[in-house]
């Protein structure tokens, strides 16, 4: 399964286009669920396995106060206090800390210096 | 004002990180992570010097005027304007109760007894480029709010939904706010619009503006047609495009917004790459634009503009726009800003 | 939405103690940056779980060297995430060196369990040639592998040679681990001055099938081993008894359980149950306000 996501990834790189990757959109490419505990285990790997380090990982916020919100990544300070256990998350719009705020942090991942560096060849 | 109202007033009004935190930084104040962890230190006492006592009130003040609304633009002449600036600058605050400490913001219960207000003249505020007349009022309205599916499977087990969204009857004060500058023959009506209410909202306020001012200037208002400015604004060589809509050679709709921090739509690889392919044909009717303000502390402010096109407004025969949103503007600058932005188009 | 969210990561991450460190190592990566205490602890919980692997097949790997055996526990290392490899670099050729972003760093040093004076050496080679005894390398771990039966029994000896040798080591208490016979020696560094300590873990090696003879001879030595095992876990278990008051102690003020992934398991159940359960109330308020249901509104269109 690691290898069929790593081939995704290296067809993606290919375009110039970087997006923010959900694990929804790399199971997309990669033909997986995203649901699939195993497909999150391979993803762990991609992130943190020394030998593969394929992707970083960041944080967007979808607020349950707007509408068709697209996600607003957040800051690298925001994501050291949210990533804590006993974390928080503060609403960019109201200021306020957001209840449950792990339920509306989405993980997306970018691709590592490492990868970048293989797909120039 | 007293430290507690203007606290009160930025947190009910202005977007935490892009606007109440850079404004609170810019006059040396602490500035935690959020409200709650901001409050505390700006309550304390002697937390505040007199110098900035007198800054952060002018801040709020501004803010009233220019911070998340829709405006409209109507060509006036410069002689209504002048008369009227200066009937307004006599005239007294409105009787009615929702101005009693102006300004302010009630308590839920104080709204619910004065029920909807209409705007009611709170003050005149003069400054260096125009003048300010700025109207207090009480307006209810609906709230969508996305709720956790699987909270709700809690309640409904039977029930799979995807996404389930709870809609909340709220009630707030709305400042409008009608900016008479010191040249050029327009007016600008600017009627509170926020973040988290749906498209319907300013348009009491402006109806109510509208009425009262042809009644004060004895001239009827039409508002101006911004629909030039959404293809002039994506020409324009400045800004950030951080939304776009628009339609292709062939008859398609796209609509294309930026995540905060990214560059510019223009420049956005999916949308050159179409715009080369389809030969440059490309309408938009969607627009909105961000620009980079430095402040004294070289803290940035990125007001922004929406114009709220429809495909329609391309295609119909009522092809007009005659509201655009602002956000994130900060004070009287930011406004000025967009109004130079706005007004070769126009 | 529909997306994964950082509440259903964190679910996955309590599934196994596995996912548990994989996660946590991606927190790190991602801006959580741990003190060095949170670093030991995990890439100690880590070995423990390497080490237990190893032990779940001991026929596959009754020929290997000790090299063959701590190749496949970094491997495993790195499969946690961990960036673990054989080190040529810190001060000579040290078993296993994990590091964090070069900042944090824990030696390990192993040796088959075939003498005391084996196993010994490998502890003298770790602590006086390759710590290099600043706070940041201030922990590391012996990895013995047990070919012998009852890997308990031979730690408890092998601890009791330490302090034959030097009997100026200490033995603190130190966080409770899912391995069986784990104890810390501590001792000052020769080079700093500077306290190092060594978390000791035995790899369960034993392989010895056996015949019905065997068997009889075994229950014989058994019994007499259970005596003496008795006196041994009594000191064991009266340090453990201790060790737990400082561990809970020490749970108590850090920022991650790490500890007992098992009722970390149900302790998570209970905290999202709990969750669901808040998430009620805050949903009763919120019903209090008209919530829009299609369904509810096709229902009551369809009982029309």
């Amino acid at each position: 399964m690691c290898l069929g996501i790593l081939k995704a990834l290296h067809e993606r790189m290919k375009s110039p286009q970087r997006g923010a990757w959900t694990y929804r959109t790399l199971a997309n490419w990669s033909g997986f669920s995203e649901l699939d505990p195993i497909f999150q285990d391979c993803i762990q790997l991609m992130v943190v396995h020394p030998r593969i380090r394929a992707l970083d990982m960041h944080l967007l916020y979808f607020s349950p106060n707007r509408a068709d919100d697209i996600g607003i990544p957040l800051s690298a300070e925001e994501e050291k206090f949210a990533l804590r256990s006993d974390g928080f998350y503060v609403d960019p719009d109201s200021g306020e800390k957001v209840p449950d705020y792990k339920a509306y942090l989405v993980p997306y991942f970018v691709p590592a210096a490492k990868l970048e560096a293989e797909s120039r060849g | 004002m007293k430290v507690e109202t203007m606290i009160a007033l930025l947190r009910a009004r202005a977007p935490w990180r892009s606007v109440a935190r850079i404004g609170l930084k810019e006059l040396g104040l602490p500035v935690g992570m959020g409200w709650d962890d901001t409050v505390p230190d700006l309550l304390a006492p002697n937390a505040l010097n007199a110098k900035q006592m007198i800054d952060l009130d002018g801040t709020v003040l501004e803010h009233l005027i220019v911070g998340e609304k829709s405006l409209r633009i109507y060509d006036v002449g410069r002689q209504a304007i002048d008369a009227l600036t200066a009937t307004m600058s006599k005239k007294k605050a409105s009787p009615h109760p929702v101005v009693t400490g102006f300004p302010s913001v009630l308590s839920d219960a104080a709204m619910k007894q004065l029920g909807d207000v209409p705007p009611q003249f709170g003050r005149y505020v003069p400054s260096s480029r125009g003048s300010a007349l700025v109207y207090a009022g009480v307006r209810s309205y609906t709230r969508r709010i996305e709720l956790n599916p699987n909270a709700i499977k809690a309640v409904l087990p039977s029930m799979d939904f995807d996404s389930v969204i709870g809609v909340v009857n709220h009630r707030r004060m709305t400042y409008d706010a009608v900016w008479l500058p010191k040249s050029g023959k327009y007016l600008y009506v600017l009627a509170d619009y926020p973040q988290d209410a749906t498209s319907d909202f300013p348009a009491q306020s402006h109806l109510a503006l509208e009425r009262s001012l042809t009644k004060s200037m004895g001239v009827q208002l039409v508002p101006v047609d911004l629909f030039p400015a959404v293809q002039g604004l994506y020409d324009a060589p400045d800004g950030d495009v951080v939304e776009l809509g628009f339609i292709t050679d062939d008859d398609s709709v796209k609509h294309l917004k930026a995540r905060q921090g990214k560059k510019c739509l223009r420049k956005d690889g999916y949308h050159t790459a179409g715009a080369t392919f389809v030969g440059n044909a490309l309408l938009p009717f969607r627009l909105a634009v961000r620009w980079q303000r430095k402040l004294n502390s070289g803290l940035i402010v990125q007001p922004e503009v929406l114009l709220p096109g429809t495909s329609r407004t391309i295609y119909g025969l009522n092809n007009h726009l005659y509201d655009c949103v602002l956000r994130n503007c900060l004070g009287l600058r930011d406004l000025e800003l967009i109004k130079s932005k706005l007004s070769p188009h126009i | 939405m529909g997306e994964i969210t950082q509440q259903d990561m964190e679910r996955h991450a309590a599934t196994s103690a596995t996912r548990g460190i994989r996660y946590r190592l991606m927190r790190w990566g991602a801006g959580d940056v741990p003190d060095y205490i949170e670093f030991v602890e995990t890439v100690q919980l880590a070995t423990a779980l390497s080490c237990n692997l190893l032990g779940t097949n001991p026929k596959l790997h009754k020929k290997h060297s000790e090299d063959s055996l701590t190749e496949l526990v970094i491997i495993h290392m790195m499969g946690l995430g961990f960036d673990a490899r054989l080190d040529s670099m810190v001060g000579g050729h040290c078993d296993m060196v994990v590091n964090l972003n070069g900042d944090y760093k824990w030696l390990a040093e192993a040796k088959i369990y075939t003498s005391h004076s084996w196993v010994w050496q490998g502890y003298q080679q770790l602590a006086t040639r390759y710590q290099p005894g600043d706070p940041h390398s201030s922990h590391g771990g012996m990895l013995i592998y047990c070919r012998k039966p009852d890997t308990t029994a031979q730690m408890v000896k092998w601890q009791g040679y330490m302090k034959s040798q030097n009997p100026a080591l200490v033995f603190p208490v130190g966080t409770v681990l899912p391995i069986a016979g784990l104890f810390y020696s501590q001792h000052d560094s020769p080079r700093t001055g500077g306290p190092q300590t060594i978390a000791h873990f035995a790899v369960p090696l034993n392989w010895a099938p056996a015949t019905k003879a065997k068997k009889a001879a075994a229950k014989k030595a058994a019994t007499k081993k259970a005596a003496i095992k008795k006196a041994a876990t009594k000191k064991v278990a009266t340090k453990k008894a201790a060790t737990k008051k400082v561990a809970t102690k020490k749970v108590a003020t850090k920022k991650v359980a790490t500890k007992k992934v098992a009722t970390k398991k149900v302790a998570t159940k209970k905290v999202a149950t709990k969750k669901v359960a808040t998430k009620k109330v805050a949903t009763k308020k919120v019903a209090t306000k008209k919530v829009v249901i299609k369904k509810t509104a096709a229902k009551k269109t369809a009982a029309k």
